[in-house]
């Protein structure tokens, strides 16, 4: 039959010479002899070419097809991996500035088994690298190993490299993590360290992040350098053994800006001590003293065991159990709870918590996240170190900030609930793009009252040396000595200020503190808070004010603000600071 | 007829053939013109995030303090420096608005003792 033959066509019959003659219908045809075989070969050729044709055709069509789709999606994948070669994604700060990012380096490695002289080569290369150890690579060279020369090259270095024209040369693409701030913010971003990634601060974060993902961390850089150059100089002038400040937005938990001093380059992590890698405002846990009175009086205020004008006897020393306790600079007279806190009496306090009681002091502490490890995205975290037991001792001395043990982080968080109209939110160090409502803890009134309270401290208290012009911020001292063994250590202390600032309507709550500072000529003999951390977050404030662009207020304005009923918002600060932290502008008025 | 159609079919094989060929090579070269772009791209990216880099050291506050401390006289800059635009204008002549009145006696005794307070001799711990 044809190749196309046709339905109901004639049959045409070959008949072999011996073969058996088929049937054959009327209308079909019997071909017999030579002419028969010729039609069967020519049946047997067409048979063959139709075989190649379609097999021609097939093999076309299949490379066609391949060509269309499969080697386009070979291309595709070799353009992901040719342009996307970063693993790890840049880390910046809330205005965008780059805090950890990855640069391309191109290494230098030579197979020894290629190299024809390995003098020659070495002499060659330190022609034009010239802190390569030549001897050592020679040697290397000689025993036929593969040696890497140089980990990153510049452009110029490879260009010359390769115009040397030598045999064995390897140019390898690399990455290497580089931290263009260097030792700023340095606890908070961290470091990598090679085939672990991130082991340190949003570094770790970042592990778990895709690599064209950016890293955006609530750090304000310019802050961040402003803070950390007042507290070195600080650390300096009272020669402290070290220091910590963590400055946070009072409305969202975000943390500003946050330095522990001393520090380090996380280009050369292995280069400082272990000590200074160790992040003191997050991870270490302190009994941050007086502080705390600023938390206990709030909680007093909130349950109504107490007002504002509640009075209270510090006179001479108070027994409690076998324990004694007494002012630092006693007043020995009848104070109300605002002297209290004014002047720092442990006795005023110690009777504010007995009214208090422990079940709601243990309560309130608890809500403002003083129970718990902070949710924080940084590894170097721990949770407080409470009392074994929590008894009317524990809670009088709790209630000046002593027998409770929490990171520097804890006591700012806690302390944005008392001025910042009573909401609590845990710190973040991750920029918030709209902030949680929070868990309110104090009523904005008991907020309002203890805005005053803090003033006084600074107006009429112990801290006349924090007062910043235009601000007026509210704050507590605290000189907390260090505990021992068996007690505490009057000559080791650490010296702190809390404080939020524009008082009237805080909008920023700053923590300074100084590690074992000494009494030096300039403090008259002291070594107190109120001497070195309260100047110190003086400082911060006046130079903070127009980084973070918050308008100054006028007295009058001020002191309104301080006896509304409800909290008076500078329209200029409040909305000058908005766009600062928005958008970076500045404090240009 | 088996002859034409054996002549045709060759000719459409020679011609789907020599478009293969064509689009091959069409192919290979996009092919290379997309690998050459490529090593472009990547070679740009790389020099963006050098300059970015660079750009953020050059940038750093840390860097900037210390060259303004070395070639310059200026101190940072307080909150007391900062004008608004109305205290800008009273400095350069206008005249200052009337400081709005206390809203009731209550306010202006309070502001009072507050002001008493604020002004009392500080101590220092």
């Amino acid at each position: 039959m044809g190749l196309f033959g046709r339905k109901n066509k004639a049959n045409a019959y070959v008949l072999e010479e011996h073969s058996i003659a088929p049937s054959i219908a009327p209308g079909d045809v019997a071909i017999t002899g030579s002419r028969a075989r010729l039609v069967a070969r020519s049946r047997r050729r067409i048979a063959m070419c139709s075989v190649v044709f379609a097999a021609a055709f097939a093999s076309l069509g299949i490379r066609l097809a391949l060509v269309s789709f499969h080697e386009d999606a070979v291309a595709s994948k070799s353009h992901y991996a040719s342009s996307n070669t970063t693993l790890r994604p840049d880390i910046v700060d809330r205005h965008g500035k780059l805090l950890a990012t990855n640069l391309p380096m191109i290494a230098l490695e030579i197979a020894g088994a290629e190299t024809w002289d390995a003098k020659e080569t070495v002499t060659a290369l330190s022609s034009v690298l010239t802190n390569i150890d030549a001897d050592a690579i020679e040697e290397k060279l000689r025993n036929g190993r593969y040696v890497e020369v140089a980990a990153s090259l510049t452009p110029s270095q490879q260009e010359a490299v390769f115009n040397l024209g030598l045999p064995g040369l390897r140019f390898q693409p690399r990455e290497k993590r580089y931290y263009p701030q260097r030792d700023l913010a340095a606890h908070i971003v961290g470091h990598t360290e090679p085939g672990k990634g991130g082991v340190m601060g949003i570094e770790v974060l970042a592990n778990e992040r895709a690599a064209d993902e950016l890293v955006e961390t609530s750090i304000d850089i310019r802050a961040q350098q402003m803070l950390e150059f007042v507290l070195a100089d600080a650390i300096d002038r009272h020669l402290a053994k070290a220091g910590w400040a963590i400055l946070m937005d009072v409305e969202t938990s975000e943390v500003i800006a946050l330095a522990s001093l001393p520090d380090f380059d996380p280009n050369k992590p292995g280069v400082a001590e272990k000590d200074w890698r160790r992040n003191r405002a997050t991870y270490d846990r302190y009994e941050l003293g007086s502080a705390f009175k600023a938390l206990t009086t709030a909680a007093a205020l909130e349950a109504g065991t107490a007002t504002e004008s509640s009075t209270y006897e510090a006179i001479g020393n108070l027994k409690i159990a076998d324990k004694t306790i007494g002012d630092f600079h006693g007043e020995n007279r009848v104070l109300t709870l605002s002297e209290v806190v004014q002047h720092s009496s442990n006795i005023g306090m110690a009777k504010v918590v007995f009214d208090l009681g422990i079940a709601r002091q243990k309560a309130f502490l608890k809500s403002l996240g003083l129970f718990d490890a902070l949710p924080i995205e940084l590894r170097e975290n721990r949770p407080p170190q409470l009392p074994a037991q929590w008894g009317p001792v524990e809670s009088a001395t709790i209630s000046y900030g002593h027998g409770i043990a929490i990171t520097p982080l804890h006591l700012v968080s806690a302390f944005c609930a008392v001025v910042n109209g009573g909401a609590y939110r845990a710190p973040t160090f991750m920029k918030v793009k709209k902030p949680s409502a929070g868990e309110k803890v104090f009523s904005q009134e008991t907020s309002i009252v203890m805005r005053r309270i803090l003033r006084r401290v600074i107006t009429n208290g112990t801290a006349s040396g924090a007062e910043a012009e235009g601000y007026y911020p509210i704050g507590k001292t605290a000189t907390a000595e260090k505990p021992v063994r068996g007690g505490y250590d009057k000559n080791s202390r650490i010296a702190s200020f809390l404080g939020a600032f524009p008082g009237y309507a805080p909008r920023y709550a700053l923590l300074v503190s100084l590690d074992e500072p000494k009494s030096t000529p300039e403090t008259k003999g002291f070594a107190t808070a109120g001497w070195n951390a309260a100047p110190t977050f003086s400082q911060m404030v006046e130079r903070l004010g127009p980084i973070l662009g918050v308008m100054p207020m006028s007295e009058s304005e001020a002191l309104a603000a301080f006896f509304a009923d409800k909290p008076i918002v500078a329209a200029s600060a409040r909305s000058n600071s908005q766009s600062s932290a928005d958008h970076g502008t500045g404090g240009s008025p | 007829m088996i002859r034409f159609t054996m002549v045709f079919l060759c000719l459409i094989l020679a011609g789907a053939a020599a478009g293969r060929y064509h689009a091959e090579v069409r192919v290979k070269e996009k092919r290379e013109e997309i690998k050459a772009l490529e090593q472009e791209k990547a070679r740009e990216l790389a020099e963006i995030q050098l300059l970015r880099a660079e750009i953020a050291y050059l940038e750093s506050p840390e860097r900037l303090t210390k060259i303004a401390e070395k070639i310059t006289d200026l101190a940072p800059l307080t909150g007391a420096q900062l004008l608004t635009a109305d205290d800008f204008a009273v400095a350069f002549g206008r005249e200052e608005a009337p400081a709005a009145k206390p809203e009731s006696d209550f306010d202006t005794i309070l502001h009072a003792i507050a002001l008493a307070d604020s002004t009392a001799a500080p101590t220092q711990q």
